[in-house]
């Protein structure tokens, strides 16, 4: 096979008309795939940069704390899994208020503070 | 030179199809290249957005219990008042015109009552009293604080103080300054729609060192990958006592056959010490994360 194919290389005898065209169909799909490749490439980091562009904003609205939040509480519980109050004037359960990034919908990124009584 | 570029000119040898072969490889390989190498661009922000997701969590929490803990102050009130009764009986003895008034030897008698208010609640719902109180022989037996009923900062405070007894002369004496240090765990859990309360979970370590400097480690408590916060609260420690002392003296006549009066002289000895503590965040520094930190008692 290799030898074959070093003769094949070696020769000096012409291409026929067929070859040339498979060879030419086979460089044109050759561009194309590469082209298109490229294409979506560029379509994926372009699409990227929106995601994280939008990412950034929607993180830095949440570290603000500023626009929607969901309303949750937190509770402390001890080593035995009770509920415990942080000091006397705390209630059990405190209501938190959570500024949530959804941008990236399977990774929902959230800030919360205490929120108001 | 010349001649060779002459020679593959007029040259009739080919290798169209070899070539072709050879570019395609080359162009799907590039292309391959190009491809993954964007593909993994985007793959890395789910990565950025879980680091996030934990970072965020993590400085949350801290802010939040940290916050919630500042200057909240907790104050301990501990009383002791010692009563010592001496009562010295006297015998009139009437002998013709003569009068004579013999004192016996006096007996004394002494008593101990204790009493604690932490934020001005009783928490020991009666004071504790020890009869034939010797102060060379002081009571050693407490009264239990009930440490668990209590909230978080309190609980730390009344344990820094006395450890977990209370009423006895040890803890009359006992210092937040020169505390008892101890450590523990606890979990900030959520109840929120939409978000998952296992990725929002944090756990804590506090630890409180004997000059009542309290430490929050903070992690998270979901995943391998863990972001780790330690919280440094310095304590504001105010300490005073005051001593307040009442004698009164009672004669009682023939109560017994023994003796014909009795002078009682009751002497009150108040002893009032005020303990105050309140903590406020120092310093905020990520730590590496050791999973020897979650073995807190």
């Amino acid at each position: 096979m290799v030898r074959r194919i070093k003769n094949r290389l070696r020769s000096k005898r012409g291409e026929s008309l067929a070859e040339v065209l498979i060879a030419t169909l086979l460089s044109a799909v050759a561009m194309v795939m590469l082209s298109s490749m490229i294409f979506t490439s560029n379509r994926i980091v372009t699409h990227s940069k929106e995601v994280t562009q939008k990412y950034v904003t929607e993180n830095n609205r949440i570290v603000e704390k500023k626009g929607t939040y969901r309303e949750g509480s937190v509770s402390v519980k001890n080593s035995s899994g009770e509920v415990m109050k942080l000091t006397d004037s705390s209630p059990s359960y405190l209501t938190a208020w959570y500024y949530v990034n959804n941008s990236l919908s399977n990774v929902p990124v959230a800030v919360y503070k205490k929120g108001s009584e | 030179m010349k001649r060779k570029i002459h020679n593959v000119l007029r040259s009739r040898a080919g290798a169209s199809i070899t070539f072709a072969l050879l570019l395609f490889l080359v162009c799907a390989v590039v292309g391959a290249l190009v491809l993954t190498a964007s593909t993994t661009a985007s793959g890395r922000m789910s990565e950025l957005a879980k680091m996030d997701q934990r970072y965020y969590g993590v400085t949350s929490a801290a802010n939040l219990i940290s916050g919630e803990l500042c200057d909240k102050p907790v104050e301990i009130e501990r009383t002791r008042t010692i009563t010592t009764v001496k009562t010295t009986t006297y015998r009139i003895t009437v002998t013709g015109s003569q009068t004579t008034v013999a004192p016996d030897i006096p007996t004394i008698s002494s008593e101990a009552s204790y009493n604690t208010r932490i934020n001005d609640v009783d928490v020991t719902t009666t004071p504790k009293v020890v009869s034939n109180y010797d102060p060379s022989n002081p009571d050693t037996v407490g009264t239990p604080l009930g440490i668990d009923t209590m909230s978080f900062l309190t609980a730390r405070a009344a344990r820094l103080l006395f450890d977990k007894t209370c009423n006895t002369d040890a803890a009359m004496n006992a210092s937040m300054k020169n505390g008892t240090a101890h450590e523990g765990t606890f979990r900030i859990s959520h109840d929120v729609m939409g978000l998952s309360a296992d990725k929002l979970a944090t756990d804590c370590k506090y630890e409180i060192l004997k000059d009542g400097t309290l430490r929050l480690t903070f992690w998270n408590a979901d995943g391998a990958d863990k972001y780790s916060l330690l919280v440094t609260m310095e304590p504001t420690i105010e300490e005073r006592q005051s001593e307040d002392s009442t004698s009164k003296v009672d004669r009682v006549y023939g109560e017994s056959t023994e003796y014909d009066y009795a002078d009682v002289v009751t002497t009150e000895v108040v002893l009032t010490k005020y303990a105050s503590i309140k903590w406020s965040v120092k310093s905020v520094e990520k730590v590496y994360y050791e999973a020897s930190t979650e073995e807190g008692g």
